[in-house]
Order: structure tokens, then sequence, then C-alpha cells
């Protein structure tokens, strides 16, 4: 069984066409960043009180907020979770002498006594725990590429990394884009999906490269429209494979996707975009790159 | 079969049964029932826990539990340690906090600062003849905080080892932060009051009737100067002393008439002056000594408490005497009691030496939850020494600056007991003496982050995670063997040999599943083909191009190899520092991840060569299956 026998798609001749693609989308992450005041960030970052509730029936959000708007709580965030017995609710950061889930509990409790429920789960951050989770998350994500960036020099040549690095700071921005235009907060475990991108998209990035070095070895020539055409052909011989592993990543994230449970459904969904654009920009972004900086330098 | 094919075969025998060994432990204690697991533990209980260390942990997240991290604070420990706290200082204080709440910068520095543009210097309120200069003093108070942290730290692992959870976890993080985890409990607010709580007891005189009743008075003239007379007909009235049965003589009646119209319209302008109004307080008619606040109006009265001209009366009649108040409302919960308690300190918890609870036996209290104190022989002698001193006055038993009761000291007491009783239920009963017993700690602390997963939560979370692996996992080897066929069903192999190493390094470490991990191990499910695709895509070409069946092998795995080192790498370099920076079931992800990406490399490379191997040299393969 083959999906893809022999391709020569002309890779590196469309790359402009691609290019205007990718810094659109990534105009658009922008645009959409700055218009939400930068990422959502959840209470992991932000600090607050998160608490999941499971009633014993379906319950409806416009009662619980009038029922813990009585203390003032009428401008949290609540939503289902998953199903309609379930909800979570959202509170920010609040100064005050009594636990925000031990009021909102009891509250809930009095004035919904026909519908009992469970708690499920309670998260409460402070604000100090959250504002240094940030600067862990940056530091995580810069320290990832920096390390990477040195990997990749040491095993290829500097040219290479600027096109992984490209193609990483390429996969984040739109990841984190989407997420902003999709509005859907960025929790801790979604750093860790954003750094399982980065990577992964290098993975396949240096699946490519590696053959471009092999086939560079081969031809003598190394610049110019050689070079184009060598990583040309690079591209399509590792296409196949690009393919594949991708599908099956992307089968199983599918699968966390609608199975995982509401907890990793975002985890998921961040997989998703992330395997996506990472294969994208390992095609179409890392490789190209490389011939420009070569043509630049001649 | 050649000799190197022959002894990699056994090489990969013996890890597999190493697996094994290290993943038995774990799949024998997730196939004994909870009767059994309970029996187990309460006849061998040594034989449990050895079990249990040699399994896979599941993380907080997945069996249900709580994981707070607390903070010493600071503020409160170096209000402490300051000789002369005056007003100056304690504003600094306030504004060191403040700062520092959106910043990292260290708090003695801040403070230093904040203290030299007041014209003052940190020196002055922490000098000792063997601190004289202000490098000793900040040496000196560095040291207090860390070894604060260090003492924390131990009591409340004293507390929580009494409480009795399985396998706390109760460790320092950073400098000045603990990690307390506990298994299976899901009760925020019990385990809230069990670590949170300081737990500093102390013994005080309260001051007497005459003192407290010119205080009411005068602290009452100030409230009727501020109300407007035009409020002054809503007197509640017939608030009934439930418990004694007598009517509270209620001050506004006492007192009538004595509202000056002019101070009314001053107040107005007032900040406070909205919250002046009728019957804020009364005093107990029973005793004359204790304040009684309507529980609807405590924050009211708190505030007004806090305003200068309350602090002057308390200075002026009373000089050595501060407000305490009561632990909970009395009087069928309508009234939190107020106690004008002098300050001076005549025993404190210290010379405890043991807490248990009891029921009471006293016929005042009968059957009321109690907690019943040993002190220790000093301790004994002081108390006997204040009781002695001090009968026919009240004793207030003051913890963490509330009062929970204040009984009158009949007779000297010699034999160095004493009861705290009025607790709610057993439970509290329990916790209090547990608390008492491991001691007060050094200083308050904060809960900077609390986390609480309900147990059905986390089964929900361990059954759609395991549904999601082996619905991935299943989809993967079909995909595999539909693409690839033969050489598919080598790599599924080796995927699902994978699985079992992933799972029994896990357990040889004792490591820990979170959600997150189990995500991690999904998303190995995918990758880990990865190599195989690698390999089998560039032995395809390779036949392509004519080559025999083995060379083609051969030469495929050989450049696969290069790049499915590097292409690994930087997964794994990702993977590390997630784990640094990570915390808790994030650091749970990516430690599956990294230990996927390491046995995957074994599994796709040197199971599946084997396997290769062995196909060609036993047999003629006329085409292979790929």
């Amino acid at each position: 069984m083959r999906f893809i026998r022999k391709t020569n798609v002309q890779f590196i001749k469309i790359r402009k066409i691609a290019y205007t693609v990718s810094l659109s989308l990534i105009l658009l992450s922008i645009i959409s960043l700055i218009a939400h005041g930068g990422p959502r960030y959840n209470i992991d970052f932000t600090g607050g009180t998160l608490i999941q509730l499971k009633f014993e029936k379906p319950i409806e959000i416009q009662k619980l907020r009038a029922a813990i708007g009585k203390q003032g709580y009428g401008d949290a965030e609540i939503k289902h979770f998953g199903n309609p017995k379930e909800v979570v609710i959202r509170v920010g950061n609040v100064k005050q002498d009594k636990e925000v889930s031990t009021v909102v509990e009891d509250l809930i409790k009095r004035e919904v006594a026909d519908n009992p429920f469970i708690v499920e789960r309670v998260e409460k951050v402070g604000p100090k725990i959250g504002h240094e989770l940030i600067l862990d998350a940056i530091k995580a994500i810069l320290w990832s590429m920096i390390l990477i960036l040195i990997y990749v020099m040491w095993r290829f040549e500097f040219k290479y990394s600027v096109g992984a690095i490209a193609a990483l700071a390429h996969d984040v921005t739109i990841t984190l884009g989407i997420f902003s235009l999709f509005n859907i907060e960025i929790s801790a475990p979604i750093i860790a999906a954003l750094l399982t991108i980065v990577g992964y998209s290098l993975n396949d990035t240096i699946v490519v490269y590696d053959r471009i070095r092999e086939n560079l070895k081969l031809t003598k020539k190394t610049t110019g429209d050689a070079l184009a055409t060598t990583v040309n052909r690079s591209i399509n011989e590792t296409l196949s494979r690009t393919i594949i592993t991708s599908g099956t990543t992307l089968i199983v994230v599918t699968v966390l996707y609608f199975f995982g449970g509401e907890v990793l459904r975002t985890f998921a969904f961040a997989l998703i975009i992330g395997i996506v654009v990472g294969t994208y920009s390992s095609i179409f972004v890392a490789s190209p790159i490389l011939v420009d900086w070569e043509w630049k330098k001649a | 079969m050649k000799t190197n094919t022959r002894t990699r075969f056994i090489i990969i025998a013996i890890v597999l049964i190493i697996a094994a060994y290290f993943l038995y432990p774990t799949f024998k204690f997730n196939m004994m029932s909870d009767a059994e697991k309970e029996k187990l533990k309460l006849e061998n209980q040594k034989a449990y826990f050895n079990l249990k260390a040699k399994t896979i942990n599941l993380g907080l997240d997945l069996q249900g539990g709580m994981h707070v991290v607390l903070e010493v604070d600071v503020k409160e420990l170096l209000k402490r340690l300051a000789t002369n706290k005056d007003d100056v200082f304690l504003r600094a204080l306030e504004e060191t906090e403040k700062q520092v709440e959106v910043s990292d910068e260290d708090f003695i520095a801040v403070l230093d600062k904040v203290l030299e543009q007041k014209k003052t210097n940190i020196t002055r309120y922490y000098y000792s003849p063997d601190r004289r200069t202000k490098t000793d003093v900040i040496k000196y108070l560095r040291k207090q905080i860390n070894e604060s942290v260090d003492r924390a730290l131990e009591i409340l692992r004293n507390r929580v080892d009494e409480f009795g959870v399985s396998e706390p976890i109760i460790q320092k993080q950073g400098d000045r932060r603990i990690i307390v985890e506990l298994a299976g409990v899901t009760n925020p607010v019990r385990v809230r009051k069990l670590i949170g709580r300081t737990a500093l007891l102390e013994f005080k005189i309260l001051e007497d009737n005459v003192i407290s009743g010119k205080v009411a008075e005068r602290i009452n003239n100030y409230i009727q100067s501020k109300i407007s007379p035009v409020d002054t007909t809503e007197i509640e009235k017939g608030d009934t002393v439930a418990a004694g049965g007598e009517e509270a003589t209620s001050l506004e009646k006492m007192f009538a008439g004595d509202t000056v119209q002019q101070a009314a319209e001053i107040a107005k302008k007032d900040s406070i002056a909205e919250l002046f109004e009728e019957g804020l307080f009364y005093l107990n008619p029973r005793d004359k000594q204790t304040f009684l606040v309507p529980v609807e109006k405590e924050t009211k009265f708190r505030r007004i408490l806090q305003s200068p001209e309350i602090q002057k009366i308390l200075t002026e009649e009373a000089p050595g005497a501060e407000f305490i108040w009561g632990s909970k409302p009395v009087y069928n919960g309508r009234y939190l009691p107020l106690y004008l308690v002098r300050k001076n300190v005549e025993l404190s918890g210290e010379t405890i030496t043991d807490a248990f609870p009891q029921r009471s036996r006293d016929p005042m209290s009968y059957g009321q939850y109690e907690v019943s104190l040993t002190l220790n022989d000093d301790g004994a002698r002081t108390f006997a020494r204040v009781t002695g001193a001090n009968v026919g006055k009240r004793l207030a038993i003051v913890l963490d600056h509330k009062v929970y009761l204040a009984p009158e000291i009949r007779v000297k007491i010699n034999n160095g007991r004493a009861v705290i009783t009025g607790l709610d239920n057993i439970d509290e009963a329990q916790d209090l003496s547990i608390v008492l017993k491991a001691g007060a700690l050094p200083a308050p602390v904060k809960f900077m982050e609390e986390r609480t997963v309900g147990p059905s939560l986390g089964k929900d979370s361990i059954t759609a995670g395991t549904y999601s692996a082996i619905l991935g996992l299943f989809l993967v080897v079909l995909f595999m063997i539909f693409y690839y066929r033969l050489s598919g069903l080598v790599a599924d192999l080796a995927l699902i040999l994978n699985i079992i190493f992933i799972m029994a390094v896990m357990a040889y470490f004792h490591a820990t599943l979170t959600l997150p991990g189990i995500a991690g191990i999904i998303l190995t499910i995918g990758m880990a083909v990865d190599a195989n695709v690698l390999i089998f895509e560039r032995v395809r070409e390779e036949l392509d191009k004519g080559k025999t069946i083995r060379a083609s092998v051969d030469v495929g795995y050989s450049k696969a190899f290069i790049t499915i080192v590097d292409a690994n790498v930087t997964t794994f370099i990702a993977g590390l520092v997630l784990y640094t920076y990570g915390t808790g079931p994030i650091q749970g992800f990516a430690l599956t991840l990294m230990i996927g990406i390491l046995s995957s490399l074994f599994t796709a490379i040197v199971v599946t060569r084997v396997i290769f191997d062995y196909v060609l040299e036993t047999r003629t393969v006329k085409k292979l299956s790929i």
C-alpha cells in the first residue's frame, strides 16, 4: 500500500505563495492577539478560583448565576463542562477572609436545593504563583528554542538553524493566534502542548534537513539553483514519511480530543493545530528559507 | 540463525523479562479489589506498602486528593521579630507587602529600601548587642526566615502524620514554599484548618467587668454621638439572650438621649460615618464583661474598632488590654462575643506535652466535644501560679487570636491540666488536638495555590484516558498493517513492547502517572511508529532503486538511524526543558514523553531489526511485505 509514489512537487518554486500564506496567518494571529489584549490566560496564570461541580440533574447556567450573584459573584464565568450536568465556575482574584469556593458552594447548596451536586474539582491559584508561572512558561519556551538551536547548529550548519527557528516561531505564533481567535484559554497544559509542538515540528524539519544534507554530499554544487533543486528533491523524497507520521500522530491526538475527556480536550486541540501547522511549516517554511538564506548570501 | 542475531534476541528477551518483573507489582496491585487492599493493609502493613512502593504512582489528578502550596507569611514573621513596632514600621511592612506581591523582589531588601525612604532604618527594629550593623541584621533576618520555613515543614509533617493519610508528600519548594500533597483527601475545609492554622495557643486574663463596662459606655457614647437622631427609631428590641433567658439590656436604652446633632452632621462627612447605627453591640447582662455583637453587624463593628477614637478610649481606660473576638457566635448563633483581654501572655502552647479529644463530663457543658491538654512541669507550675493569683477572674484561652472560651478561675489549678471546650464535632476536636500537640507554626502560612480533585473525576479521567489510549493504539496498529503489511505488523509489535517498557520504567522509579502523563503516552503511540515509518520508507526507496532485499534493509536501517536520533533529540530537549520548568501534572507529561522517546528508539531500531534479520537469515524472501 502506498499513498504517495514518487512525487516532484515544486515546493521551492511556489514558496512565495507559501510565504504569503504564512505571513498572513501570522499577521492575523498577531492582530487577534492584540485585539484580545494578549493571550487569554486561565487561572493557572491570572490567579483565581475554579470550581467544577457535577449536579444530579441538568442545570441551567442562569439559575447558577442568579444564585451566586447574591454574594456579588454575578460576573463569574459559568460554563457547562462536557455535559449539561457539569459546570465550571471561574472567579477572579478576590480579597476576602472566607474561601471563595466555600462561599460559592454554600450559596448554590442553598439556592439550588432541589438539585444536589458533588464537587469534582477546586483549583485556587494565588496571583503571585500565576505571575511566576507565566515567567516560567516564557523561560521554558525560550530555553527549549535556544537549546534546540544549539543542537541543530552542532549537527548541521548555522543556516539550517535559522530555518528551523523561523519554522518554530511560525508554529507557536499561529497556534497562539488560533487559540486567541477561538477565544480558548491558555492553561499550564497548553504551554506543555506548545513545547511538544516545538519538539514535534522540529522532528519533521530535521528529517527533511537530514535528507538535504545527505543529498548535498552527493552533488558537488551546493549553491544557487542547484541547492534549490536538491532541497526540492529532498522535500519530495521525505514527503511520504512526513505525511504518514503526521497522520498516525493526528489519529491518536484526534482520538484524545474526542474521547480523552473534557480536561484534556483543549490540550488535544492545541496538539492538533500544532501538528498540522508544524507539518506545513517543515515543508513550506523551514527548507525554503534555507534556500533564500543561501541566495541572499550569494 | 547467526550468533549475532541470537545474542540480540537474548538481550531483548532479558529486557522484556526485567520489564515484566518491574511491572508485576503494579499489575498485582491493580488487580486487587479495594476490599483485598484493605485486608492486606490491616494484616500486613509492611507488605502492603512494599507492594505499593513498587507500583506506578497515580497523580492526584487521577486518584483524587489535595495539592497545596504554602508560603510562610514573612510579613507576620518580621512583625513578630521586631522589637519596637511603631507606626512607621507597620506602614513600611504593609507597603513592602504590596510591592512584593507584584514583583519577585526579596522582602527584606524591599523593606530596607522602604524604611530608608521613610528616613529610618532596619537596624533600629532588630537591634541587639550581637547585631549592631545593618549587614548583621539582614543576615539574621534571612536566617530567621529560612529557619521558619524548615520548622514549619517539620510541624506540618507531624500534623499530617497524625492526621493519617497514606503517603503524604510534604516538601520544600524553593526557599520559602512548602508543598503538601494529600492523596484521597477531598475535604478542603478540614485540611485548610489542619495545615493552615498557626495554632498559637495563649492563656490571657480577661479585663474585669468594671473596666469593660467603662469602655463599653464610652464606645457607646461615641457611637451615639455619630448617629443622626432621625435614624434612632429603628431600635432592635427584644433581643433575648436565649440561654440565660434574660433580656439583653441594650445600651442604647441605657444611654438614650445622648445623641448630639452637630456631631452627627460632622459624622456624615466621615468615611466610616455610614457604619454607625443602633444596636451595634450589647454588653452581656449576665457577666457585664463580654461584648456581644450581632453577627450581621460584625464587619461594621470591626471597622469601627479600628478607628483612632476607639483606640484612644482603649489606651485611656484599659491600657495593656486589647479586643479579641470569640471563636464562634453564641446564643443560637446570633451574637459574636468580643472580649477585652489583657495583652500579657500568661502561658503559651509551647508547654503542651499531650492533647486528646474527649467529651465533656462537666455539668455545664455535658457531652460537648473538647480537647484535654496536659502541660509539662514548667507549664504546670506557671499555670498554678497564674490561676492562684487570679482566682475570681476569667482566663481567656486564645487560639490564633480568637477566644475559644473564657472560664472563671475558681481555684488554683495545680495538676497542669486544661480543657478547651465547646467544639462542634469530634473531627474538630481531633484536628485541634493534632495541631496543638504538633506545636505552633513559627509564623502564619499563606495558601498560594490549592487544587482539589474529587475521586469520581479522577476515575472518569482514568477511564477516558485508558479508552483513548487503547483506541488510538488500535487505530495506529491497524493503519500500520494496512499500509506496511507484514512489516507494519513488526512495527506494531515494537509499539506494544514500547508501551510495556514505558510502564515498566515508570514502575521502577515509582514515578507518578498524571492525566497529562496519559496524554504523553498516547502521543508517544502516534510518534513512536515514526522511526519505523522512516526506516520503511527508506527501505522502499532502496528497493525501488533495484537493490536486493538484504541490501535495502541494511541501507534503510543505517541511513534512517542518524535521522531518527537527530529528530528525537529535539523532542527530548523540549521534554527536558518542560520537566525543569513544569510542576506536578506537567512534569508527568514531560516524563512519559522522555521515557517514550528513549524506549521507542530501542524498540523501533533494535527490536524490529532483529526480526527482519531473523526472517531474512532463516528463509528466502522473494518479496518483502512492506
